[in-house]
């Protein structure tokens, strides 16, 4: 109880038991509610479990799916990052193996950092997963996806991004491909072209 | 951030550690082996089933998306969850404008089950030294605490419970906090 006296640390106990309510506190008072916390916290293991009932559990994972998915794509970003260095060392090192998997990060073409999709594409089983970024388009706009293979000149519309991750069978894809992201008004580009490109990305082989 | 590990055996800290990570294999562990607890102790403070299952939810969500902010440095897993649970529990008993003593019987049993100690190998010493400091308390300064940490009780429903000003009732609890330290201390 440095710093805040009896009269301080009583009230700190008082706050751990919730007789008062929650209010503005000081690093030292804050220290002595967490003592108090860390006192009563036995007092929990003294109450026999009950069960909870089992659809619980489900309605919880329900409310915390793709909540993990921000989390995910920041674990995906460094993992491309890490491929990219080891590719490259790689192709120094061995002949080129086979790759099992190919990935395009789409990423802001005004940020870098951040990625608008993440694309996929399992070679072996031929499903390509777009994992969208969460974002929102202006009013009356929407984003649509586009790839465009290695060598071509005109890129072809996959439809609006996706508020989730999507899988797609026969969207075939390689190494050296782009996709890309682009702004459109509402229902998707009125030309078959991109009208405003945000976000691009190559396509890359990570191997497995 | 740089935090240290949590000590080996805390397992609950090394699964929130992976749960801060996004891992929900590490979140149906911990669900597993502590909902139970947890779940008692919400449904011991809300009293009611309905509520207590909303505020239960509302913990396991938390736990999700707050795992981040439990530090190992601070204190064991279990008592970081115990605290979370708790606040949850009062939450959803204050925004149903209960005030708090939703079961009925006046006599708390201080032991309802007794506690695993192979579960809680170094927790069992804690629990005897709390168990041990509030036997020193008299009955009803005893009864206070335990109501108020089982049943989310204020100031004021601990007053109209006891039937006593509230300001008796706020002499009786500090004397008794005071009284409980020192011996938890000694």
């Amino acid at each position: 109880m440095a710093g805040i006296g009896e009269r301080g640390d009583l009230t700190a106990a008082e706050r751990a038991l919730g007789l008062i309510p929650p209010g503005r506190e000081s690093v030292a008072e804050r220290a002595a509610r967490e003592t108090w916390e860390a006192r009563f916290a036995v007092l929990a293991d003294l109450v026999a479990p009950v069960a909870p009932p089992e659809r619980l559990f489900e309605a919880i994972e329900a409310r915390i799916d793709g909540e993990g998915q921000e989390r995910l794509l920041e674990r995906l970003r460094r993992r491309v990052r890490l491929w990219q260095a080891t590719a490259a060392v790689a192709l120094v090192l061995a002949p080129p193996a086979p790759a099992k998997r190919y990935v395009a990060v789409v990423q802001a073409d005004a940020d870098p950092s951040a990625p608008g999709m993440i694309v996929q594409f399992d070679v072996q089983s031929g499903v390509a997963t777009l994992v969208p970024v969460p974002m929102e388009a202006p009013p009356d706009r929407a984003f649509e996806m586009w790839q465009l293979p290695a060598g071509a000149t005109r890129p072809v519309s996959l439809g609006l991004l996706p508020s989730e991750p999507t899988l797609r069978r026969g969207l075939n894809t390689a190494p050296g491909d782009t996709f890309a992201i682009s702004l459109e008004p509402a229902g998707g580009s009125p030309t078959g072209q991109p009208t405003m490109p945000l976000y691009h990305g190559r396509v890359i082989a990570v191997g497995d | 951030m740089n935090r240290p590990d949590p000590p080996p055996h805390d397992h609950e800290g090394r699964l929130l550690g992976a749960i801060a990570r996004g891992d929900r294999a590490a979140f149906s562990e911990l669900y597993q082996r502590i909902g139970p607890k947890l779940f008692a102790l919400v449904l011991r403070i809300c009293g009611d089933k309905a509520l207590a299952e909303d505020a239960f939810q509302e913990v396991f969500v938390a736990v999700w998306r707050e795992a981040e902010r439990f530090d190992p440095a601070r204190g064991r897993a279990g008592a970081w969850l115990a605290v979370l649970a708790r606040n949850r529990a009062i939450d959803a008993l204050r925004r149903a404008g209960k005030p708090g003593g939703a079961c009925s019987e006046r006599e708390i049993a201080l032991i309802e089950a007794l506690p695993d100690e192979t579960q809680h190998p170094e927790g069992s010493l804690a629990i005897m030294m709390l168990l041990d400091c509030l036997s020193r308390l008299d009955l009803r300064t005893r009864e206070l605490v335990l109501l108020a940490y089982y049943e989310g009780h204020t100031r004021e429903s601990l007053a109209e419970r006891f039937d006593s000003p509230v300001n008796t009732v706020k002499t009786w609890l500090r004397r008794g906090l005071a009284d409980l330290r020192t011996c938890m201390d000694g």
